[in-house]
This record gives C-alpha cells, sequence and structure tokens, in this order.
C-alpha cells in the first residue's frame, strides 16, 4: 500500500523524561500518537521507535511517513540530560577582572527549584553543580559603564569606557586556558550589553592566539548572543552555549540523520524556550532549552484559537509535578529570568509556574501534631505502594477509591494492588489520625485539590486576573484524573481536556510558529518633564536597535533558507517606571520605530496597558516616568501546522460498544455504582452523566455525581455541572 | 455593606469590647494556663484534623500570593530582589496566623505595634475602620527600625474586626540626617534617625493620602522608590484582604475564628516537642562585644555624644524542663547616645528571624515562637531601653548579633542530644553599605547597597564546612543581586571584584565560611559622595566570644577606604587594580599603589567622603568554625587549596597540614610530615599553655589592680557591673570583695 | 518503613565518624517525624568509641563527655583525662594559652581583619592529656572564663523517659565560685 500513498505529513516529537511522545498529522489533519521509552544519549534510537508507533497505527512504517513528510520537529531533553549529567564540553571563561567567583556564588541562588516547605530547611540549601571548572576562568582588567537611572547628564552615559581594556591580559588568559586543554571559549564582561566594544576585542585577540596555537575552537561572547542586564544570568546562559550546546547539536544532528537515511529530505528543526521552533542548526541553540510544559502552551494557544478562547489557563499534571500557564487576551506570557536545572538564566521562555505535588506525591502523617505532610519525595513511574514504591502516595487513594481501574493501568499492561494500597493507607494514614480510611483518604485528596485550587487561582490572581474569565484546559497523564477535585473549589468559564491529553505537548510543538526571537538591552528613561525633542532624542537607540536586530534576522534566517520576503517582523518592548528595579514588564507595540511624539505616547501606552492589565490602579506610577529597558523583535516565517478537523455531532447517547462496565466510586463520602466508559469510543456530541469513570488507556477522567461531559465537534471533552 | 462605624466586638462572647482588654485578655489567658488563648483542647484540629491542615494552608497561600504579585511593583533593590519584603495575616490582638516568604522576623514585632496602638487610644482617635490604611516605621511603637516599614489594613467581615493584613519591606533611603541609607553607624540622638512616622492612618477607602506621598519625597533622598514601595506593600495588603474574606465565607466565621486561635496553639506545641525530643536542656553562657567609636567625631555638635564605648551583649540562655528558652541579658550595656539601643520591636526581629530558621523550619511561620523564648534585660540596658531621646536608628541590629548566640546554643544542643543532621551555626553575617550625594548636575541621592545582605554563609555543622552565600539573612530564599543591577542605582560606586578570599575563614575541624569581599573605585562621584557601612559581623574583636568545640569564632568584618590614589594613573600604565583588600594590600606594601590617606575599620565605618579615583573595601561573610583545627582531615585541607580558598602556609601554620603545591594547583599531602607536624603544634601548646589555676592567679591581681588592656575595656567592666547578676559572676570568679569598684 | 529502622545504628554512627553521604544526610533532614530512640543509639556509639569504661551520661562537646564515676558526674575527654565535678567550669581543670599580641594573632588570623589585640585576648584552652583544644574565647582581659554549657542532666533522662536512679536538684548548678574560691584562700595564705 505503500505506493498509493500520497498524503503529506507533518511529525512532532516530544522526548518527556520517561516516554517520546509524537504527534503525526496529515495535511487533512487526521493524526496519530505515537510512544516509545526516551533513550539517553541514542535519542535517534526512541526518535524512530516513537514515530514508527505512530506510523503502525496507519498500519504504515515510519520510512512510509518520513518519506513523505515536509517537516520533522524533535524536542526533548538533551538540554537538560547534558546539564545535570555534567556530561559536557569543557569550558574555559575570560570575564571583568574580580568576577571568577560569579558562576559559584550564582547570587546566592541555592534554593531554585525547592519546593516552599524546603527552603525553610536551610541545611538543604545547595549551589547547582557549575559547568565549568574554576582553573579554567580567567580575568582581564576592564570595564564599562551599564548607564543608571537618573536623568540623562547624571553620570556617565551607558557604554562609557571607565577602564580600558588590558589586551595583555586577554593573551595571556587564552594562553593558559588553552594550556588547560579547554574546548569552546566563553567571555562575558560586566555592562557589555551597554558597550559590546571590549568583549568583540577580547574574542578577536582570543582568535588570533586559538589560530597561532593552530587549534580549533569555538569563541562565544555574551553581548552577541544575549545582549541583557545581569551578569549573573548572563555568565549562566554564555556557559549553557558553552557548555551543552554543541553536544546537543551533535545528538539532534544524530536524530536528523537517522530521519534522513529512513526518508526524511528536509532539516531537523527543534523547539525554541520562548514557543518558536528553528532549524537545529540556529546559532543560540541554548534557547533550545525547554521546560516541560511548553509544548502543551503551545498546544492551548491552538485550542484557544481554534475555540475563540480569549483566555486560557493550560495545565499540564503528570506524576512528578503539576505545571500551569496562562494565555491572556490569545497572548503567551513570557518569563525573562527562567530558571532551569538549577541555574537561573538571561532568555525568554515561556511562563509556566511549577505547583509541585504530583499524584505520585508521597504522604506523611505526623501522629502527635495530627498533621498531613505531602511529599517532597514522589513515586514517579513507581506509583505508590499499589504497584512497588516504600511510601503511601496520591495513586493509591486514586485506587483505593476506585477511581483508578487496578486493571486498566497502561491499558491493563501492569495490575496494581488495590488490597496492598488499602491495608498501607489504613495504618499509615487514617490509624494515626483516628480516622476512616475512606474518610482520610477522600480527606487528603481533598486537601491535594485545595492546594492545586490555591495554586490556579494564584496563578490568575498574581497576574491581576479574574478566574471566572478563564477557561482551564486540562491535559498530561493525570490531568484528566484530577480534573473533577480542581474544578470543585474554583468558579471558572470552563473545563475541558481532550482525548489525546497523554501527548499533548507533541502536538502543541506540531502546531509550533516557525520564528526567531531578538532582544536588546538599553536605557532610555521617558521622564514627563522633558521636552518632545529630548524624548525623541532619547528614544533613537531603540530604533536604531530594532534595525540592527533586523538585519541579524534577516542574515540568520537566510542561513536557514528563507529569503527576506518570507520574513514578517514583530515589535515590542521591555519596560519599567523610573525607579523600579529588577522587574520589567513586556508589551508588544505596533511600529518597530520612534520618530514622533506620537511614536513615544504608542510606546508608553502599550506599557500601561501591560501594566495595570497585571496590577491594580493603586500601583501605577506614570508620574515617576517610563524606562525602557530593551526592545526585541520576532522574526516570523511561514510554516504548515495540522488543520483541526471539525466532526459532525453525533447523539447524545454514546454507543453501547463505549460502555466497558460499571464499578463502585467513593464520591462526596459514600459509595456509589458508576458506569465505567472507553474514552477512545466516545464521539462529538456524546454526553456522559456522572457519577462515571471514563477510561483511556493512559489515563482516567472521573465524573462525581452532579457533572457531565460533553464532547465537542473538536474532540474537546467539556467538564459541566448539571445545573449550570 | 457599610461597616465603618461598628465597634469591634470580641470573637469569643459577642458583646462590644476594646481591642485594649482583648489584648489584655489574652494575655491572662497564656500566663494562666500555659496555652495560646487558654486552648487546652484543640476541637477543631481534633475533629476534622485535614479540613484543618486545608485551612491552615490556604491561609499561607493567600499571604504567599499577595507577596509573589506585589512585589515587582516595588522599587527598592532591598524590596524585590533581596526578598526584603514580607506579608502577613494577624489576628485582632496582633498575633500573627500566616505569613510569606520574605523578612520573617517581621512576624515578632508586628505583634508590639498593635498593642503600642491599643495602648495610645488609637482605637477611639482616629479609631479603625473598613478600607482604613495603616502605617508605621517607629521603633519605639514595636518597628525594628526606621528602614523596616509596615503598611497594614484592617479586615472587617460583618463588621467585626477579624484580622490585620500587613506589608513590610526595608526601604533605600529613611532621610537619616547623618547618614545615607538606612542602617546608620553613627546617630547620636533619635533626633538624627531620620523620617520617622505612626502608627498612623495614611489612607481610607483603600486609597492612601496624597500627602503621605509627598512627605517621602520630602523627607527621604530616595522619595520615588519609597512611594513604589508603599504601592508595594499596599498592593499585597489589600489583596490579602480580598483572600480572607473569600476564606471566611468559605469556611465560616466562627471557623475561621477559632482555627486560626487553634494554629497557634498547635505550633506552639511544635516547638514544644522540637525542644523536648530534639535538645538537651540546662544553661548556657555566651557574649559579644561591639566597640562603637564616636570620639573626635561628633565632638562639636553633639557633646553628649563624643565618646567610644566596647558594647557588651552578655547572655545566659537557659532551655527550661518545660522547652521555654530564656536569653537574659543581663551584664548588658547601659543605653547611650549610639546606634546600639535595642528597643524590643528590634531585639525580637532579629531572635525570630534566627530562632525560626532552627526552630521551626517550615513555612507554619506564626508568633507561637514567642510563647516559647523570650529576651529579658535589665531595664536602662541596651536590651531594655527606657528613654525615647537616644537613637532608634538599628534596634534590629542588637537583636541580630544577639541572636547569634542562642542559635550556637541551638545547633549545638542539637549535636549534643545526637541530632547532627540538624546541628549548625545559623549565623547572619552580613554589611550594608549605605550611600549617598549629589550629582554632577546637581541631582541627589541616596542608597542602601543590599549585594551583601542578601546572602549570609551558612555557619558550619559537625560534618560540612561553612558556605559563603548559601542562605538569606532571615530570607529563606537568599539572594544577593547583580552588580550591574546596584551599579545602575548607585553609579559614583564602579565594581571591581565580588569574589572570595583565600584564607579568609575562621579555622577548625570544619572551618567557617571563605570570607566574601567587595572592591569599589569612585568613578565620577559629581558634587560629593558620602559612605558609610554596619556590619553584622564582629568589629575589632571576633563577632562571638565562644568558639564550638574548640573551633575559633566569626571572623570579624572590614572596611578600608583608600583616599587619593594613584589608580588611574595605574590604569594607564596598564597596572591592574586590587579586587580584594588583600590584593590591596600586597600593593600597598609592594609601593605600586599609593595611597594619599587610608581609614580602616574593625567592621561598619562612620560616614566617609570620597573623591574620584578613591578606592572602597569589604570584607565579610566569614563565619564560626566547628571542632579543634588539627581533626580537621588533610583531604579537605587539600581540597581547600586546590580551590585556591587557603593557601599551602595558611595550613600548614594553622593545621599543620604539609601539602605540596603544583603549578597547575594539583596538592600532594605528606601523610607523615603532617602527623609530625601537628604534634609539634601539640608540643607548642603543651609549651606555651599554663594551667587554669596559675592563669587564674595572674589574672586576678591585675583585675585586682584594675589593670586592663584599654580605657573602654574599665569603662566596660565599670558600666556594666552594676547589673546585680552579672556583678555576682565576675565577683564569684575572680573572689573579689564586695568593696571592689572599677 | 519506621523512622527508627529508617535510623539505623550504623547510618548514625556514619553521621557521627562524617561519613554519611549528603544524600543520606538529607533524607535525614526531611525526616517528618524524628526516631525516638536516637538519643541512646547515639550514646552507644560514643560510648563504643572511648576507650575508658564510665557511663557516658551527655555529651558536651567534640572531646568532651559527662560521665558517671562511682556516685559522681564528671567531665571525661575522649583520651582519659578527667576534668572534675561537671558543675564546675571544665575550663578551671584545663591548660590555657592567651593570644595577647598582634603576632600571636597573626599565626591563626592571616588575613588582614583580624581582632585588635588592645581590648581583646584569644584565649586557647586545651587537654592536659592530649593537647587537644577544646575552647576558645575571645573576649577583653578581666573577663571570667564563660562556663559554655551547664547541662540539666535529670531533666534530659525525663524527658528520654528513662529518670536516672541519682536524680536530684542538687545536681543543676552551677559550682564554678566554689572552685575558686578554694583557690582565692590557698593564694592568701
Amino acid at each position: 500500500m505503500t505506493q498509493q500513498n500520497t498524503k503529506r505529513y507533518l511529525v512532532a516529537l516530544d522526548a518527556g523524561g520517561t516516554m517520546t511522545d509524537t504527534f503525526l498529522v496529515d495535511q487533512e489533519g487526521n493524526f496519530s500518537l505515537g510512544k516509545y521509552l526516551t533513550n539517553y544519549g541514542q535519542e535517534s534510537i526512541s526518535y524512530m521507535g516513537s514515530v514508527g508507533d505512530a506510523a503502525s497505527q496507519l498500519g504504515l512504517t515510519s520510512g512510509d511517513i518520513h518519506s513523505n513528510t515536509d517537516t520533522s520537529i524533535y524536542t526533548g531533553t538533551i538540554m537538560l540530560n547534558i546539564l545535570i549529567t555534567g556530561a559536557g564540553k569543557k569550558a574555559g571563561l575570560l570575564v571583568t577582572r574580580g568576577q571568577s567567583d560569579t558562576p559559584f556564588l550564582e547570587r546566592a541562588l541555592t534554593w531554585l527549584g525547592r519546593p516552599p516547605a524546603e527552603k525553610w530547611k536551610l541545611q538543604l540549601h545547595q549551589h547547582t553543580r557549575p559547568m565549568i571548572d574554576r582553573l579554567n576562568i580567567a580575568e582581564v582588567t576592564e570595564r564599562v559603564s551599564g548607564g543608571n537611572y537618573f536623568p540623562p547628564g547624571s553620570h556617565h552615559d551607558a557604554g562609557h569606557v571607565i577602564i580600558p581594556m588590558h589586551d595583555e591580559d586577554v593573551r595571556k588568559g587564552v594562553e593558559r586556558l588553552l594550556d588547560n586543554g579547554v574546548e569552546v571559549i566563553g567571555i562575558c564582561f560586566l555592562c557589555s550589553y551597554a558597550n559590546p566594544a571590549h568583549e568583540k576585542r577580547a574574542a578577536e585577540i582570543a582568535r588570533e592566539v586559538i589560530k597561532k596555537r593552530g587549534a580549533d575552537i569555538n569563541v562565544i561572547i555574551s553581548s552577541d548572543i544575549c545582549p541583557m542586564i545581569k551578569e549573573s544570568a548572563r555568565i549562566k546562559t554564555v556557559l549553557v552555549e558553552c557548555f551543552a550546546c554543541e553536544g546537543a547539536r551533535a545528538r539532534l544532528k544524530n536524530v536528523e540523520d537517522a530521519a534522513k537515511a529512513d526518508g526524511y529530505k528536509f532539516d531537523l528543526q527543534t523547539l525554541l524556550a520562548f514557543g518558536g521552533v528553528a532549524n537545529i542548526r540556529y546559532p543560540r541553540l541554548y534557547e533550545s532549552i525547554v521546560s516541560g510544559p511548553t509544548g502543551g502552551m503551545l498546544g492551548g494557544k491552538v485550542m484557544a484559537d481554534l475555540k475563540g478562547i480569549q483566555n486560557l489557563l493550560c495545565t499540564d499534571l503528570g506524576g512528578t509535578s503539576f505545571e500551569a500557564g496562562v494565555i491572556v487576551g490569545g497572548q503567551q506570557s513570557l518569563n525573562r529570568e527562567p530558571n532551569f536545572a538549577g541555574h537561573r538564566l538571561n532568555m525568554t521562555m515561556l511562563a509556566t509556574d511549577s505547583i509541585g505535588n504530583g499524584t505520585g506525591t508521597a504522604i506523611h502523617v505526623d501522629p502527635e501534631a495530627k498533621r498531613v505532610i505531602l511529599g517532597p519525595e514522589c513515586a514517579g513511574s513507581r506509583l505508590g505502594i499499589c504497584l512497588d514504591y516504600p511510601e503511601i502516595t496520591l495513586s493509591d487513594i486514586n485506587v483505593v477509591l476506585g477511581y483508578l481501574s487496578p486493571d486498566n493501568f497502561l491499558g491493563g499492561r501492569v495490575k496494581l494492588d488495590r488490597q496492598k494500597a488499602l491495608k498501607a493507607l489504613e495504618e499509615r494514614l487514617a490509624k494515626p489520625l483516628g480516622m476512616d480510611v475512606y474518610e482520610a483518604c477522600a480527606g487528603v485528596l481533598d486537601l491535594m485539590h485545595a492546594g492545586l485550587q490555591d495554586h490556579v487561582n494564584d496563578t490568575l490572581l498574581s497576574r491581576g486576573m479574574d478566574p471566572s474569565e478563564f477557561t482551564m484546559l486540562v491535559y498530561g497523564g493525570s490531568g484528566p484524573l484530577h480534573l473533577w477535585g480542581i474544578e470543585q473549589g474554583l468558579r471558572l468559564g470552563g473545563m475541558f481536556t481532550v482525548p489525546w491529553a497523554a501527548a499533548f505537548s507533541a502536538f502543541g510543538i506540531a502546531a509550533a510558529e516557525y520564528y526567531h526571537r531578538y532582544e536588546k538591552s538599553l536605557t532610555c528613561s521617558i521622564l514627563p518633564s522633558l521636552s518632545t525633542e529630548q524624548k525623541l532624542d532619547i528614544c533613537k537607540p531603540m530604533t536604531e536597535a530594532w534595525r540592527v536586530l533586523e538585519a541579524q534576522a534577516y542574515r540568520e534566517l537566510e542561513q536557514e533558507g528563507f529569503s527576506k520576503d518570507k520574513v514578517s517582523f514583530r515589535y515590542g518592548i521591555a519596560a519599567r517606571y523610573v525607579g523600579q528595579l529588577f522587574s520589567s514588564w513586556e508589551a508588544p507595540v505596533e511600529r518597530g520605530t520612534v520618530e514622533s511624539i506620537e511614536d513615544v505616547e504608542m510606546i508608553c501606552s502599550s506599557f500601561e496597558k501591560t501594566y495595570t492589565r497585571i496590577y491594580p490602579t493603586a500601583s501605577r506610577f506614570p508620574e515617576a516616568g517610563y524606562l525602557i529597558t530593551s526592545v526585541y523583535l520576532e522574526a516570523v516565517v511561514p510554516k504548515i501546522k495540522p488543520k483541526l478537523i471539525k466532526y459532525p455531532l453525533k447523539d447524545k447517547a454514546p454507543a453501547k460498544a463505549a460502555k466497558k462496565g460499571e464499578r463502585e466510586a467513593y464520591w462526596d463520602g459514600h459509595w456509589v455504582m458508576s458506569d465505567v466508559w472507553n474514552m477512545e469510543l466516545m464521539e462529538p456530541g456524546n454526553r456522559i452523566d456522572g457519577p462515571a469513570l471514563i477510561e483511556h488507556p493512559m489515563t482516567t477522567l472521573p465524573v462525581p455525581p452532579g457533572r457531565y461531559v460533553e464532547m465537542d465537534e473538536h474532540l474537546a471533552i467539556w467538564f459541566k455541572r448539571e445545573n449550570d | 455593606m457599610d461597616t465603618k462605624h461598628k465597634m469591634l466586638r470580641t470573637t469569643l462572647k459577642g458583646e462590644d469590647v476594646r481591642l485594649k482588654e482583648r489584648i489584655d485578655l489574652a494575655d491572662k489567658q497564656y500566663r494562666e494556663t500555659g496555652h495560646v488563648f487558654g486552648l487546652k483542647f484543640l476541637e477543631l484540629l481534633e475533629h476534622d484534623p485535614i479540613k484543618f491542615d486545608k485551612f491552615q494552608t490556604r491561609l499561607i497561600a493567600a499571604v504567599s500570593a499577595a507577596r509573589e504579585t506585589s512585589k515587582h511593583v516595588s522599587g527598592s533593590p532591598a524590596g524585590v530582589g533581596m526578598g526584603e519584603l514580607l506579608h502577613l495575616l494577624a489576628l485582632p490582638e496582633g498575633e500573627v496566623v500566616a505569613s510569606s516568604f520574605g523578612l520573617t522576623g517581621h512576624v515578632m514585632s508586628f505583634p508590639l505595634i498593635v498593642k503600642h496602638m491599643a495602648e495610645t487610644g488609637l482605637e477611639e482617635n482616629p479609631g479603625f475602620r473598613d478600607g482604613d490604611i495603616w502605617g508605621t516605621n517607629d521603633p519605639l511603637a514595636g518597628g525594628p527600625h526606621q528602614s523596616d516599614c509596615y503598611t497594614y489594613v484592617p479586615i472587617f467581615y460583618d463588621g467585626e474586626l477579624v484580622a490585620w493584613a500587613a506589608g513590610i519591606n526595608h526601604i533605600a533611603d529613611t532621610g537619616h540626617s547623618i547618614c545615607p541609607g538606612g542602617v546608620p553607624a553613627h546617630s547620636p540622638t533619635t533626633y538624627c534617625d531620620g523620617f520617622t512616622y505612626g502608627p498612623m492612618k495614611i489612607g481610607e477607602d483603600l486609597i492612601e493620602y496624597k500627602w503621605f506621598e509627598r512627605m517621602w519625597m520630602r523627607r527621604t533622598r530616595t522619595g520615588t522608590l519609597n512611594i513604589l514601595d508603599e504601592k508595594m506593600r499596599l498592593t499585597g495588603a489589600i489583596m490579602l484582604r480580598g483572600r480572607v474574606m473569600e476564606l471566611i465565607d468559605e469556611f465560616g466565621l466562627d471557623y475561621y475564628k477559632q482555627a486560626t486561635r487553634e494554629i497557634l496553639e498547635r505550633e506552639r506545641r511544635a516547638i514544644v516537642r522540637r525542644v523536648r525530643t530534639q535538645m538537651v536542656p540546662g544553661q548556657f553562657r555566651q557574649s559579644l562585644f561591639r566597640p562603637i567609636r564616636q570620639k573626635g567625631m561628633m565632638g562639636h555638635i553633639y557633646r553628649e555624644a563624643d565618646k567610644d564605648w566596647i558594647v557588651h551583649m552578655n547572655e545566659t540562655i537557659t532551655i527550661a524542663p518545660t522547652s521555654f528558652i530564656n536569653v537574659d541579658c543581663d551584664g548588658s550595656t547601659t543605653q547611650d547616645y549610639f546606634w546600639a539601643n535595642g528597643h524590643r520591636g528590634g531585639i525580637l526581629l532579629g531572635m525570630g528571624w534566627h530562632s525560626m530558621a532552627v526552630l521551626v523550619q517550615s513555612p507554619l511561620v506564626n508568633t507561637s515562637l514567642l510563647k516559647m523564648l523570650d529576651v529579658e534585660g535589665p531595664p536602662g540596658s541596651i536590651i531594655n531601653p527606657t528613654r525615647a531621646d537616644v537613637s532608634t536608628c538599628a534596634p534590629n541590629v542588637v537583636g541580630t548579633m544577639l541572636s547569634l548566640l542562642p542559635n550556637h546554643v541551638f545547633g549545638w544542643s542539637y549535636f549534643l542530644r545526637g541530632f547532627l543532621e540538624e546541628a549548625y551555626l545559623c549565623e547572619y553575617v552580613y554589611s550594608i553599605i549605605g550611600s549617598g550625594g549629589v550629582l554632577k548636575n546637581g541631582i541627589p541621592w541616596g542608597m542602601t547597597d543590599f549585594g551583601y545582605v542578601g546572602s549570609s554563609p551558612r555557619g558550619p555543622s559537625p560534618w560540612r564546612d561553612g558556605e559563603a552565600c548559601m542562605v538569606g539573612s532571615g530570607n529563606p530564599e537568599a539572594d544577593f543581586g547583580e552588580v550591574e543591577e546596584w551599579e545602575f542605582v548607585q553609579p559614583p560606586l564602579t565594581s571591581l571584584g565580588r569574589q572570595l578570599v583565600p584564607d579568609m575563614c575562621s579555622h577548625g575541624k570544619h572551618r567557617g565560611s571563605i570570607g566574601m569581599s567587595s572592591a569599589h573605585l569612585v568613578s565620577d562621584p559629581g558634587q560629593f559622595l558620602t559612605m558609610n557601612t554596619m556590619g553584622i559581623a564582629g568589629t575589632d574583636m571576633l563577632g562571638c566570644s565562644v568558639g564550638v568545640c574548640g573551633g575559633y569564632p566569626m571572623l570579624n568584618g572590614y572596611t578600608m577606604y583608600l583616599h587619593d590614589t594613584n589608580a588611574f594613573a595605574l590604569l594607564e600604565q596598564g597596572v591592574s587594580l586590587p579586587a580584594d583588600f588583600v590584593e590591596a594590600w600586597k600593593m600597598i606594601e609592594a609601593g605600586t599603589l599609593k595611597v594619599g590617606s587610608m581609614e580602616i575599620y574593625g567592621n561598619e565605618s562612620p560616614v566617609t567622603q570620597l573623591k574620584d579615583g578613591d578606592m572602597v573595601f569589604q570584607g565579610l561573610q566569614a563565619s564560626s568554625a566547628w571542632g579543634e583545627p588539627l581533626d580537621r582531615d588533610l583531604d579537605l585541607i587539600k581540597a581547600d587549596i586546590e580551590c585556591g580558598w587557603m593557601t599551602a602556609e595558611t595550613a600548614r601554620k594553622v593545621y599543620g597540614a604539609v601539602v605540596k603545591v603544583a603549578a597547575n594547583r594539583q596538592c600532594q599531602v605528606d601523610t607523615e610530615a603532617s602527623a609530625k607536624a601537628r604534634q609539634d603544634i601539640r608540643n607548642l601548646r603543651k609549651q606555651r599553655a599554663v594551667p587554669a589555676k596559675e592563669f587564674w592567679r595572674k589574672e586576678r591581681a591585675k583585675v585586682l589592680a584594675k589593670q586592663f588592656s584599654h580605657e573602654d575595656v574599665s569603662n566596660m567592666y565599670q558600666d556594666t557591673l552594676q547589673y546585680p547578676k552579672w556583678h555576682r559572676e565576675f565577683h564569684g570568679f575572680w573572689q573579689l570583695g564586695e568593696d571592689y569598684k572599677i | 518503613m519506621s523512622e527508627q529502622d529508617f535510623v539505623s545504628k550504623n547510618k548514625l554512627k556514619l553521621l557521627v565518624e562524617g561519613k554519611l553521604p549528603l544524600d543520606d544526610i538529607h533524607a535525614l533532614l526531611r525526616m517528618p517525624v524524628k526516631d525516638a530512640d536516637r538519643f541512646w543509639k547515639y550514646l552507644e556509639i560514643l560510648q563504643e568509641r572511648v576507650s575508658w569504661k564510665e557511663k557516658i551520661l551527655v555529651r558536651i562537646s567534640e572531646h568532651l563527655y559527662v560521665v558517671q564515676k562511682g556516685d559522681e558526674r564528671i567531665v571525661k575527654c575522649d583520651c582519659g583525662q578527667e576534668f572534675g565535678d561537671y558543675r564546675v567550669n571544665w575550663k578551671l581543670s584545663s591548660l590555657v594559652y592567651a593570644r595577647t599580641t598582634k603576632e600571636a594573632f597573626d599565626e591563626i588570623f592571616t588575613t588582614q581583619n583580624k581582632p585588635n589585640p588592645e581590648i581583646v585576648e584569644i584565649r586557647e584552652f586545651y587537654c592536659p592529656g592530649c593537647s587537644a583544644q577544646l575552647g576558645v574565647e575571645s573576649v577583653p582581659a578581666g573577663y571570667p572564663f564563660l562556663f559554655e554549657v551547664l547541662p540539666d542532666i535529670d531533666t534530659l533522662y525525663e524527658w528520654e523517659g528513662k529518670p536516672l536512679a541519682s536524680a536530684n536538684k542538687q545536681w543543676y548548678q552551677d559550682l564554678t565560685a566554689t572552685q575558686t574560691e578554694k583557690w582565692a584562700k590557698e593564694s592568701s595564705k
């Protein structure tokens, strides 16, 4: 049948910690999912395996798919893996004199990524495993000014040279680093974002020295890859680029080779942290550091656009973590200083909040204080007592209360031991609290759900948004399983999940735009006291910066095979009130030029729009004036995206075949016989009333009494209250 | 619903009761029963523990959300960068039931502020109304020091005052008349303390009065930043108010009132249990000293303050059979015209934020700690000042230093009981740089540099060395910010280095943290630039008087100003400038770095005028050590040398470790030679030391003859021996007659 | 798994010897409820580390213990050296060396930030038996020896639920002055 196959395909993969998911879609929008165990070090194997699995669903081979595929996107944990295992390049670093310890002191952020309770235990704080050996850092005497927040003429202008660079330091330093056998050299000087001259000259000298010694070593300077304020985060970013990127690129190349050997004819693409995809030859590959839910956020964006949802809360609930991100007014919010693998970096990443407690979270009881303690440990794939983890976990409770069938885990491939779980919960939870075991279980679940509800609320409120204006999309392996519990305490505009919830990230990656993002720090204080001429004069650097970034974008995209006419731009700024520090807010602007007072007002009002969307008016302070801290540019080129089919609606009543049977589940203090359904046989238009348990090989969706679900024409499963 | 004119109602019987009476009742209930609010039985907790936990988690979520949201509004580097911001929820009586991340010590001070309001009749005039905004930063009213500003709103539910929502942060400049910034090293009288206000009503209907903004602009050097901070504190407090009202809707008013009280009693019991099961009861003696020098500096203007002191902080820490921890400071110096007057808010703040890291260690932070821990000092001493005219600018510093010692005791006590994993020296060792002046175009400015406050070392354990830049000073989320951000707000101070200094540590089996240093070059200071520093490490003497188990006590800090240097000339000749004070000394001794004049301070420094090309150096964060140096593992010493943190000379001299260092810093330990070197040190000890009895005889003779090493020392004894317990100890030890007087 | 099993005596022994891996120590720090028999396991381990037989009542420092000797409770160094009744500051039975000059300070403080010998002396207290440095004081001349710890041993054993037979209020008081009083009498003779 291979020869008749005239379909064109888009392949997107999301390699997670344990599984590599594939979302395979043809030009009409028909899709299939694939899964394969992630293989660290040899990603090409899990890539081929996962694509093959998806192909087999269509009765095809990976070769059939690849030979007809226009775009293949692979995203995974390669970078994370390299950072955690320390299997990166031997990096050398040139820093401004007196700054050698910066990468190790890492501004004392010894608590990054720890659960709140642990931040209070100071003995648990630790510095992150460094990406460089202290012996491989060389210091260079030089200093430029980064500017200041006072009116122009108060002090040195940004970029003013305070201490000219001592070229000799660079030569000696590079010689020593080469003696030490470094494989790549990074350069990061203080305030280089304001004036890259020293970094650029240092790079020239370094390359001379390298050339003289006949070595072949890459030199990376911070003002090229992230000309942004905050040296500690910038040094880390340079180090990630030096330490991890070459290796990561090589491993991505292996994946590409495997795909090409299998018939794929184009370059492999990968996802960037801010949500765009790019060719794996992209120069700033450190931007491909992708946190788990990024793909899901993009999928959320697709669903939001599709269903015309303005404000969407995307939540990804897995065995180990619960993450949430928001789309507001159709816009995804970005985090400008993300923490990744214990490092705080200077880059832009789709903002998601890690909310902790996944369903594998261990449960402890302090009998004397009658206190229930959730976590911090997590059973992960070992689930709980019901499988082979020594501690009782939330999964055990899900099994004991009947939400999770012991016979349907991974489509029944693995059996769970309900009795063992029940016994353990009786002894370790119920007895110490002096409660009935089922009440206690329900209580702990309620406690966990309350936590999730609070976090969901905070995610919205901390952005100054009203939950009732939000629709919530739930995905991830355990998302559907706890949807009912999260819904209880929230006043949301609506809630839904999708049958492909378990591979939702891969779906999102398939839907991503192809674009690069560029940003440059600058300092323009637009003070109310200034005259129009002064304001325009102060804003000049913005216009200049945008032109520079555009040129860079054209250049790089050309190398990736896109002619100028294919490229379109989006512009934006990051700004704050004069006097605010450490935080800036990003706002898209209509034009990439500031030439008239109208342009200046356009800039200021777009900042005000963003700011007041987040904070009460009491915190506005326009009297202080505006400080523009950076401008950014998004360079977009066209890319095929999956089409989403609109299916005809069938009956309210699901097909008989969809009913699997029934079993008791514990609802609101009582055991209630509940229908069990097969999610895969659910059809658009179907409605299922609670009490019910809708099972999918990858997950289960419990529906309590008084609730029901409906599948719409795009296969979205909406969770509703009867009396609404 | 209009609730503006309803009176408060008691949470107990339903009839109208004044706040004052409510506070007195709560105190009485605790005094008589030993349980918070007299709660012997925790009904709600026992009945449904999980619902109770849910309620408590929701409270904590509410306060943390308030902080996380509002912090970005701030202008102050401390507030945003260093997390020197806290939001908290308090009962009407002032007891704090939930707190966010941030400067948790404030939990201890807030109840004093409420108490003060009740006692000074603010309840009648102007009265508490729904929508009011209140504020204060006055240490006499319970605040820790002028830099810490409180903004708080009463929460009314159904016409009844049910809580206070408060936001606190450390502002960049308080308008101190002598020292720019917030933590002055010199403050002869309270009339120099800067803008001090409240407790007072600063707004209504949740909008602040315009005149209050004007006060900030008018009375401080950083008006804009301070107004933004005000907005930040308020934003969070208003959010919290809303969340709490939702919580009451969800759980019901009665549940809320009862549960918030049960929370305090439950957490009190948790502390009791921790002490009972993990510590060793008994009496522990510790003390520390802090020279303050004003002679010749204040002279002509403030004659009353024209003195030098060695301030004595004397502590007897008792862990009682009841698990109650008492810190008795009898024998401490008398209040005077200096910064070191420890008004209660600052004392409890310092005590609280340390002790919580050791005794509570969880997000369940509240005032229950105060029920199990108290600090007492005789009236008139710096621990218990009675005068309103002496300075109130740094009680928090007194409190923080004071709290070092109980925390040594706690850490040590875990060790004695066998909980070695919990045992460590919780020392917040920091330094604050205040600077300010007028830029070349006439713009006045001021700033407090938190780059050296945002993080502290973590002291050593019986199983691990101390380490710099590990923890926050009273803040679970340590963060000292970035050089580039600091220069952005204090442009004349160009960073020459921020790094660890080899050999700068207290030595022991597990050494203290390697000290950190800062170096700044003054570049284009404008019309004028002044600077002063204030630190928690010791000054001219070690940071505390007792080293743990034979290790050396915390190394003191260091501040060095170099005036009229040849810095710019050197740079032109291609010579690099020193990046820390040790390098600076090398260059000065080698004659390359020429210095017109220099000022050196064993820690904090007075206000100093700086010119173009001057240089400023600081050293700090070298915490105490644990255990006898000769017990130190040779491999650890080797590792230190390879990291460049210790020199082979010091390793040999102090640790008797013989280590050969190769060009690439690879090290070789000579085990045999080391064994011998260590034996030599032991022999030297035997040969130099004398039996205690002999030492006592000689020293006693000097004491009897009143021969002390320095005038300040004898002044210290003369002053402090007026206090009875210390007098008894001193006389008992030296066997002095009652007639003995200094 | 119960807390008791989780903290095996062997694990604790490694912790005492400073050999327990950091991950295991973190696991101990994360215990929501500590093992109830920790103190007893600790005493066993400590007793096994010393060559002498007297029963350790409580540890008071890296090298020093309060032990039961006959019906006395005395301070004893792990080297075997005895310091007499634990209610008298053990420092009175030690060897003392006081650093009072810049030169003496330079031996232990090698960077410029060091104490000023005019106002402070560094006292080091050694064991007359093994010369181990048992304590360090940094105080102005004329300052009494600081009595670092007077443990309330009977309360401790009550807390542990096993009161000592010899329990008596007399055991919890500072008798240091009685010793110096004796010395004063001697010297006045």
